[in-house]
């Protein structure tokens, strides 16, 4: 099941730029990615540095053309997860579109709880940002109605925009680490060069390469690998 | 040094800095009320279970007559006579991190070891 679902209870915590820089430094790394768009904002182009007028291809359509930014290949699934036809085979027991060699990185929007509901069942992992702020924290207790947060097997999660000038972020990062322990997977460092390589439409190893961000995506990635077994899957390919 | 850091000193071109971090400490960790409300918060983690949850019947009532076995050869990691009334390794897991003390304990035990 090489699908990698990021849907976070909360809107506005970074999930597709979290989604898109694992895709980024996955593809990296050699993975043959494909990052899926499947929320109406169609915000995840941006992350790549694609302007809001570039639309990306359609997943499930048949066509030899496909759109490959950083080395990763971008889809829009939005329409596609309205799709009675889509929606029934992932419902289907023992069948998954993402059966293959191709590793996805899907971006679901916070509120859309029925697509994430849909695709978990498919995902070897579930990534869920949080920011060290009351309303992200709050929203814990949304993370799978049914489950306590702390019990769910395939959810991990990412402590995004981290600033340890502030003390309730200090503070939210201590908490978190006793709460979930190896669960929580890695923390991004808040630094406006993310937001700034992004307005100038730029890659933020370009735009602010010296950004503390890009360690600690770096690190996140290579956190995620190890936990979904794509280190030895892409160590024993000839 | 944090890369962060690092960077700065350089483009400042300076070289006499010291650098340290500084750690948090626990002192300086604070129980908001948004993470107490999160620890006693089912959704987040789990039933708390009160001792009366816990306790098992099967224990006190018993349809035969208690035989007296003899004591079972101390265990080569144990430590002392008292290890059998210990809880399993199990029901500790289960336990921490489900209430505010037990929370607020291994917050305090980590800190005195980020400080060791």
């Amino acid at each position: 099941m090489p699908l990698i679902l990021c849907h976070s209870p909360k809107g506005g915590v970074g999930t597709s730029f979290i989604a898109a820089q694992l895709a980024i430094r996955l593809a990296h790394q050699g993975h043959d990615v494909a990052a899926v768009d499947f929320t109406y904002q169609d915000a995840l182009k941006l992350c790549f540095g694609l302007l809001p007028t570039q639309t990306l291809m359609e997943m499930g359509e048949a066509t030899n053309d496909s759109m490959v930014v950083s080395g990763v290949e971008l889809l829009s699934a939005y329409n596609l997860s309205r799709d009675p036809q889509f929606r029934e085979i992932l419902m289907r027991p023992g069948q998954s579109p993402f059966d293959g060699d191709k590793l996805f990185i899907a971006d679901v929007a916070a509120g859309d709880r029925e697509t994430k509901e849909l695709l978990l069942p498919h995902a070897m992992l579930h990534i869920c940002t949080i920011l060290p702020r009351p309303g992200s924290l709050a929203a814990l207790t949304k993370v799978q109605p049914g489950t306590p947060a702390v019990d769910l097997p395939r959810t991990v999660f990412v402590l995004n925009q981290l600033d340890d000038t502030h003390r309730l972020s200090r503070h939210s990062h201590v908490f978190i680490r006793e709460l979930f322990g190896e669960k929580l997977v890695g923390t991004v460092r808040r630094d406006e060069g993310v937001n700034e390589a992004a307005a100038m439409f730029e890659p933020i190893a370009k735009f602010a390469p010296a950004s503390v961000a890009l360690t600690d995506l770096s690190k996140l990635a290579v956190a995620i690998e190890a936990r979904c077994g794509l280190v030895q899957a892409q160590g024993d390919q000839p | 040094m944090r890369s962060d850091a690092e960077s700065l000193l350089a483009r400042l071109g300076r070289k006499d800095f010291r650098y340290r971090e500084f750690s948090d400490a626990f002192a300086d960790m604070e129980l908001w009320p948004i993470f107490e409300a999160l620890l006693k918060d089912e959704r987040v983690v789990g039933k708390r279970l009160s001792p009366l949850d816990t306790r098992d019947d099967g224990d006190i009532i018993t349809n035969t007559r208690h035989r007296p076995t003899p004591p079972s050869p101390v265990s080569a990691g144990g430590s002392g006579i008292f290890d059998a009334y210990a809880p399993q390794q199990s029901e500790r897991d289960q336990r921490a991190g489900r209430d505010v003390r037990s929370f607020l304990k291994g917050l305090s035990a980590n800190s005195t070891e980020r400080q060791g």
